[in-house]
């Protein structure tokens, strides 16, 4: 007996990705699989997709109220910074009330009513304006609504390694609020070592600087750059406070508010070890599958179970072991002496794209059979530059039923896990349910008992000293 | 490399020459990786032959969409060859710069080393000039910035930044840091493993290579 597949988050419009359209849920024959059906333990959450959304408003003015907002005067500015990713988790609504929850709480504690939302996106200009009138911010956040990027003017922040640059506007208020959100995305790059730390070696900055942080170091030690930004003298003169939106592949687990950055990383880090890393292993034992991207923005960023698919396409190797130096996102040489970028999860047998947007690169999909479902759809990935050679190995399907047939003549298997924008289950095929479920077991015992000493001892943590918090 | 079927075109019926930037310099030339766009009296132009489709300045553009994507004539493909270059000096270039000749600089377009290298050696000066040659910055056009200064600092060409700050040189490596400061990184936070990276950076072998002779990275 399966549960019904569950309806993922709503779908946000845009210029940068295909007309929204029916979701596979409702167009396969699909299940669902309850995250704490595969992990008992694993059921707390303050939040998933359709739950009251109260709770978020409530569980950041509870973190908030142990922090101390005295620095900030009434007649400060204070810039809320928010980073792109949080707008499209369970479709963006909890972050936003995460964001309105800060602002009315600084305002109502500090008197200071010059609270500034800087929106924060990727690399297109219009990304921000896109966001502010969906979730209606200029009203939310009285005006004081400002958007930002990767290309706006810079000002240099002198690091304990050198200089790099950050984005003027985000720092030119009084103070600063890191508001940020927590599910590991690129963990094949971030390795979970200061998570929290990572806007400050990417949203905030430059794109000089974000480009240092991903070709000049490696992928264990390109962690330290976001720490020594934060470090900086420039940033901690303006820096308040940190309030994370937590996560674990049940859902929202948490807001977290803290001064101490370090500290609530160390409480992420402790978390996302256990619950991210059964979730993790338990997708390394998936053997074949056809993957179905489903959502708004870019695919590589839509979760199935709190995971996101970016981070299933290197689940072959484990991303917590620190002793393995794997440089991902990297070229190797074939057997014909060709240079190909790094292997992908080889259990990904053929990909179908029902609807994802382009406009990043998705390194490693060379070789992947892929099937883009509507014409419309394949023309964005056909011209797009971040992925040339996808479309060297994709066909186009009239739709997502039409692109199923041809993902199963390619590679016969019925196992099907659809990256849709869950957290708490995942949608999928009966075998992949009965696969996941038979798994799961033996995956969290090896986590409990071997992997997840090693992951925390790797990171200086340990088990008897940090237990209480798992 | 890229394929090149469409491109930039301004309507300049709608065009204001938004001199928003106090710079002087609009946004959608400001923002061009590729050097393609010039505004004169209050008109933007696009140069075909620079243009690498990357979309930014249509993206940029506030004034109704007084740019768009539109097909190109023909089919362009840009490519720098680097087998019609003296490949010792092209070797000796790429192992100043610190990248293996055949190696993609960007994950996007993956132009090699080799194919920026040769692009320098052909008459590019700048990073708009490597980008109008070459395609690099038309997918992303963040990652790989870093090295094209490298590449463009190997070679021999001092850059200056920009007054309107379009790009900043920034080559910062973990190989600047020096070897206390990396022992006592090390020592606060081991899980970065930067004493294991920097090493693994700094101490690469560099070998002579099979043909010409001069020294690259092994």
């Amino acid at each position: 007996m399966y549960r019904l597949a569950v309806a993922p988050p709503d779908v946000m419009g845009s210029v940068y990705g295909p007309k929204p359209k029916e979701r596979a849920v409702t167009l396969l024959d699909l299940v669902s699989v309850e995250v704490g059906d595969l992990f008992p333990e694993m059921t707390d959450r303050i939040y998933r997709n359709g739950d009251n959304i109260s709770a978020i408003a409530n569980a950041t003015a509870e973190a908030l109220s142990s922090v101390d907002m005295t620095m900030i005067k009434p007649e400060h500015t204070v810039k809320l910074l928010s980073s792109e990713h949080g707008y499209s988790i369970m479709g963006g609504e909890p972050y936003v009330r995460m964001l309105e929850a800060i602002k009315d709480n600084i305002q109502v504690r500090t008197k200071c009513k010059n609270v500034h939302l800087m929106v924060g996106a990727y690399k297109g200009f219009r990304e921000s304006d896109e966001f502010i009138a969906h979730y209606d911010l200029k009203r939310r956040f009285d005006g004081k609504v400002f958007k930002y990027g990767p290309f706006d003017m810079d000002v240099p922040i002198e690091t304990e390694i050198g200089t790099v640059y950050g984005i003027r506007t985000i720092f030119d208020g009084d103070w600063f609020v890191h508001s940020y959100y927590d599910d590991p995305r690129e963990i094949y790059y971030n390795r979970q070592i200061q998570r929290a730390y990572k806007p400050f070696g990417m949203s905030y900055v430059r794109f000089e600087t974000r480009s240092i942080y991903h070709m000049n170091f490696g992928n264990r030690s390109s962690n330290f750059l976001p720490m020594a930004v934060f470090n900086s003298p420039f940033i901690q003169q303006r820096y308040a406070f940190s309030c994370v939106m937590r996560h674990s592949p049940a859902g929202i687990l948490s807001i977290d508010a803290d001064k101490n950055l370090a500290a609530l990383d160390k409480r992420i880090t402790i978390s996302h070890l256990r619950k991210y890393g059964k979730m993790m292993r338990l997708f390394h034992e998936i053997d074949e599958c056809i993957v179905v991207l489903d959502g708004g923005r870019w695919g590589f960023y839509l979760h199935a179970g709190g995971v996101i698919f970016g981070v299933f396409m290197h689940v072959h190797d484990d991303l917590f072991d620190l002793s393995n130096p794997k440089v991902l996102g990297g070229f190797k040489k074939n057997e014909k002496g060709e240079i190909v970028p790094m292997l992908i999860n080889p259990a990904i047998k053929v990909i179908v794209m029902n609807q994802a947007w382009p406009g990043i690169n998705y390194l490693g999909l060379d070789e992947t059979p892929i099937v883009i479902a509507g014409e419309d759809h394949a023309d964005m990935w056909k011209a797009d530059h971040c992925n040339p050679y996808i479309t060297k190995v994709s066909k186009t399907a009239t739709d997502l039923k039409k692109a199923m047939e041809m993902a199963y003549e390619t590679y016969k298997t019925d196992k099907i896990i659809v990256f849709d924008g869950n957290f708490g289950h995942i949608n999928c095929s009966r075998s992949m349910a009965r696969l996941l479920m038979e798994k799961a077991p033996e995956v969290s015992r090896n986590v409990d008992e071997k992997l997840l000493p090693m992951w925390l001892r790797q990171r200086g943590l340990d088990m008897k000293e940090y237990g209480h918090q798992i | 490399m890229i394929d090149l079927k469409f491109m930039a075109h301004v309507d300049s019926g709608k065009c204001t020459g938004c001199n928003v930037c106090d710079q002087a310099l609009t946004k959608c030339e400001r923002i061009c990786p590729a050097g393609a766009i010039k505004v004169v009296e209050k008109k933007a132009s696009v140069d075909s032959d620079r243009c690498i489709d990357c979309q930014r300045c249509i993206d940029r553009c506030d004034m109704e969409n007084a740019i768009s994507r539109v097909s190109r004539p023909a089919e362009v493909i840009r490519y720098v060859d680097h087998t019609d270059v003296d490949q010792r000096q092209l070797k000796m270039f790429c192992a100043k710069a610190g990248i293996l000749p055949h190696m993609p600089i960007c994950g996007c377009t993956r132009t090699t080393g080799q194919e920026a290298v040769a692009a320098i050696m052909k008459g590019a000066k700048t990073p708009e000039d490597v980008c109008a040659m070459t395609g690099l910055r038309a997918g992303c056009g963040m990652y790989c910035m870093t090295r094209i200064f490298q590449v463009l600092e190997a070679c021999g060409i001092a850059l200056e930044d920009p007054k309107d700050r379009r790009w900043i040189k920034l080559t910062l490596s973990l190989a600047d840091i020096p070897e206390e400061k990396v022992a006592e990184i090390d020592g606060v936070y081991p899980q970065c493993h930067v004493g294991d990276d920097w090493r693994n950076m700094t101490q690469r072998r560099t070998v002579p290579a099979k043909e010409g002779g001069a020294p690259c990275i092994d």
